[in-house]
């Protein structure tokens, strides 16, 4: 009766071992599964938070473009107006009084109202402090006062308050040879 | 955990870029641009300033305006090609405790990475902008002929930006991964990187996944500024001979001349010739003077020509030290802005005799390889999903044998679409489901993928019925499609896996005849879905006059019945434009027999029903688009 008991024992035993066996291939495989889970979890959200952010700056580039959507366009027109500018700065005085080139001084002004009413506006550079966030200069000549402009090559306009494009000037430097400051006596040395 | 980004940090300009759902993307700097020149200041005010701006101010403050400072990176002061540049830099060059190559700016002393960090932290500052996150991570780019020294400068710089820097790659191996090369078979790359400034040729190895440069070579002073100056000298040659004037001495001009000669040289890249228009480009005792010339792409070349071909010695050279032949090289890259130009893509496939790759702007692709490297070292992090694309419109087979897309072609999978459909004729009680695969118009010219019926559909008038299609594709590409009554609830489904569809070259075969019988295939589905909209039309008067024969007028009611046989027997034969008259004269009589009948009840006529257009009967606003109708089976 004992051995039958013993036996009965040591397969409940083996029974309860197999069982925990199985229970800790289970809890592992959980385990694994869970963490599997977090994971896609956690890429499912950057996925969907990098798919947020885009979108969010999508329609913030799509409200500029229509802000700046002419610029190119502006941009591209900007060597017309230099044109008739210069055209008109040397006008001969003996043409000046014909009414035919008041009629194109016309469309010139037509012209200028026009890029105007979209938002174009000249920077001013001529007798101000040079500054290169609408100015680029193309000459550091003497003359003038030190830092201010002189002259302006090119003008520089501005689109809905933004730089469409800098104004290339002359920027002065100074009466006398004398006034330069302190760095630029190095420049001699290592010349 | 912030952002990876790939920057180029090159001589003249530097870009950075960062991987976006997958595909690398240049992010534009706080100026709106997308380069950011490579130049530093500290301004009279005592002010520091990076990219355009020190760029503006540089000939008013030379001395503290510091540029190209790459040809100072992890040099040492006594080096040949230091003490070359210092007769040629404006600003003060040093010599470090350490021996090092340092600059003096603004009255302080700066070691180089010093100065390209500056660089690098305003597009760290700008990036972060733009993308509204943390950006830590970074790739950098430096050229193959770097040595350790000089890499690890660039290390520095971009650790003292703040960078985590993740590695240093080769710019040529940068570029290659750009286009993808690293995921073909073993192979030799030849990049040919011809920009502003510099001329660089690099011969790769490609193997087991990574790049070994075997040989570079170049030409430090050779690029398009060269080719500009030709242009510009070209210009006041001929000028002068027009006019005896020397635009030379005319700093103004000069300035106008080489704008233009800039833009016209880009523009002869897609053009064959263009003009040099420059208005009151001076003036003399007789008066205004203006520059009107023609240039073409052929004067072009020839100018340009003994400039070209000077970089055809260094690829030589490269190959010789590399121990290859032209012919060996398996793919050609071009890399660098001038490489736009139609003659220096001849001169590489004539030499390598064979195509070069191009595609990407040549300006970005370095940046962009950047990108993709970081994304993958930030990605054994972070997993990221590759997904495909379905490479051909699917839908449905309808009315007239129309192939009526679901989802088209290139959507990104998993996906799923639905669209509700209807019966063709009165009490239909079942509908197929013709699954189709294809870009043409006409079913039969599209390919099967799959049939199903659905049945059980209760007796009602054309139309009526919501039939309710919806497609699935999963991400391992199987489709699965749903066609489900509404009515009744029944549904019916079919599952197409992916290998049932069409292999590469069968894909690209049904698009280029997509674009061949375009012309043809639009046609025949104008005819299909004119017969659909007359045979509506028929169907509508039919039902009118039988709903309300007494309360039409005797006169009008020959008529219709001579112009309901005339569209009957237009839609016998073939000839669209008889469908379509017959259709209108129909389709007025009924306007004419609906006032008659809204006058008899005493209410005023109502707007003209919408007969003899072509599209869809709609009914009210809960019904879906009932874009077509199902064949009686």
């Amino acid at each position: 009766m004992a051995e039958e008991e013993k036996l009965e024992e040591a397969n409940e035993m083996a029974e309860g071992e197999v069982i925990a066996e199985d229970i800790e291939t289970l809890k592992q495989a959980l385990a694994e599964e869970k963490t599997k889970a977090e994971r896609y979890l956690s890429n499912w959200q950057r996925a969907q938070a990098d798919f947020i952010n885009y979108r969010k700056r999508v329609e913030q580039d799509k409200n500029e473009v229509t802000d700046f959507a002419n610029a190119t366009l502006i941009l591209s027109l900007l060597p017309v107006v230099d044109d008739l500018e210069r055209a008109f700065a040397s006008l001969p005085s003996k043409l000046q009084a014909l009414s035919w080139v008041d009629g194109i001084r016309l469309v010139y002004r037509k012209l200028q109202a026009i890029l105007e009413a979209h938002g174009v506006a000249e920077i001013k550079a001529k007798g101000e402090n040079f500054d290169p966030k609408f100015h680029e200069a193309a000459m550091y000549e003497e003359g003038g006062e030190e830092g201010i402009v002189t002259e302006e090559l090119q003008k520089g306009y501005k689109l809905k308050g933004r730089i469409l494009r800098p104004a290339v000037v002359v920027v002065g430097k100074g009466k006398k040879k004398n006034d330069i400051k302190p760095e630029t006596s190095q420049t001699s040395e290592e010349q | 955990m912030g952002r990876a980004v790939g920057i180029d940090l090159g001589t003249t300009f530097s870009l950075i870029a960062t991987m976006e759902g997958g595909e690398p993307t240049i992010i534009t700097n706080s100026e709106g641009e997308r380069l950011t020149p490579s130049v530093v200041a500290v301004s009279k005010t005592g002010e520091r300033l990076v990219g355009l701006l020190a760029k503006r101010q540089a000939i008013v403050n030379p001395e503290n305006t510091v540029y190209s400072i790459k040809r100072l990176m992890g040099r040492k002061f006594n080096e040949a090609s230091v003490q070359y540049d210092i007769k040629r830099l404006p600003y003060k060059i040093i010599e470090a405790r350490n021996g090092d190559a340092w600059v003096v700016m603004g009255g302080k002393e700066y070691s180089p990475p010093e100065i390209s960090a500056m660089i690098l932290q305003k597009l760290k500052i700008d990036a972060e902008a733009y993308l509204g996150e943390k950006v830590t991570d970074a790739v950098v780019t430096v050229p193959a002929y770097f040595n350790d020294s000089q890499r690890q400068a660039t290390k520095d710089a971009g650790t003292i930006a703040g960078f985590n820097v993740l590695r240093i790659i080769n710019e040529p191996t940068a570029s290659s991964l750009a286009y993808g090369l690293d995921k073909k078979k073993d192979e030799v790359i030849a990049v040919y990187d011809l920009g502003g400034g510099t001329f660089d040729i690099s011969i790769l190895e490609l193997g087991e996944g990574t790049f070994h440069v075997k040989s570079t070579n170049g030409d430090t002073h050779l690029g398009g500024d060269d080719i500009d100056q030709k242009i510009m000298d070209w210009l006041c040659d001929e000028f002068k001979k027009e006019t005896g004037i020397d635009l030379r001495q005319d700093k103004m001009a000069l300035q106008r001349l080489k704008d233009a000669g800039e833009k016209a040289k880009r523009e002869l890249s897609t053009v064959a010739q263009t003009e040099i228009n420059l208005p009151f480009i001076t003036a003399d005792a007789t008066g205004p003077k203006h520059m009107n010339i023609t240039l073409t792409r052929a004067k072009l070349e020839q100018l340009a020509l003994d400039l070209l071909e000077r970089s055809i010695g260094p690829v030589r050279q490269a190959l010789s030290d590399a121990s290859l032949a032209p012919a060996q090289i398996d793919e050609v890259i071009l890399i660098g802005g001038q490489t736009r130009m139609p003659k220096v893509q001849e001169m590489v496939r004539q030499f390598f005799g064979k195509e070069p790759i191009k595609g990407i702007n040549p300006d970005e692709a370095v940046a962009l390889g950047a990108a993709i490297q970081a994304g993958v070292l930030k990605g054994e992090v972070r997993e990221v999903l590759l997904l495909d694309v379905t490479p051909l419109t699917l839908g449905i087979e309808t009315l007239g044998g129309v192939a009526t897309p679901l989802i088209s072609r290139n959507t990104t999978i998993p996906t799923s679409k639905s669209q509700i459909f209807s019966t063709a004729a009165d009490n239909q009680p079942s509908v197929e489901i013709h699954v189709l695969q294809g870009e043409r118009p006409m079913a039969t010219d599209n390919r099967t993928l799959g049939r199903f019926m659905l049945d059980g559909i209760l007796p009602a008038p054309r139309g009526v019925p919501q039939i309710e299609v919806a497609f699935d594709i999963d991400a391992n590409g199987i489709l699965s499609v749903r066609a489900q009554d509404k009515g009744t609830g029944r549904e019916q489904k079919i599952t197409i896996t992916a290998s049932s569809g069409l292999s590469k070259e069968e894909v690209e075969k049904m698009k280029r005849e997509a674009d061949t019988f375009a012309a043809d295939d639009a046609r025949k589905k104008e005819e299909a879905e004119t017969r659909n909209t007359a045979d509506t039309l028929v169907y509508t008067a039919e039902r009118t006059i039988r709903e309300q024969g007494d309360k039409i007028p005797s006169d009008l009611r020959q008529q219709v019945d001579g112009k309901i046989a005339a569209v009957r027997s237009a839609l016998q034969g073939k000839d669209v434009n008889y469908i379509k008259s017959t259709m209108q004269e129909l389709s007025e009589v009924m306007q004419r027999i609906g006032a008659a009948i809204y006058q008899q009840a005493g209410t005023p006529p109502p707007p003209p029903p919408p007969g003899g257009e072509p599209g869809p009967e709609t009914r009210g606003p809960e019904e879906g688009t009932i874009e077509g109708e199902f064949r009686e089976v």
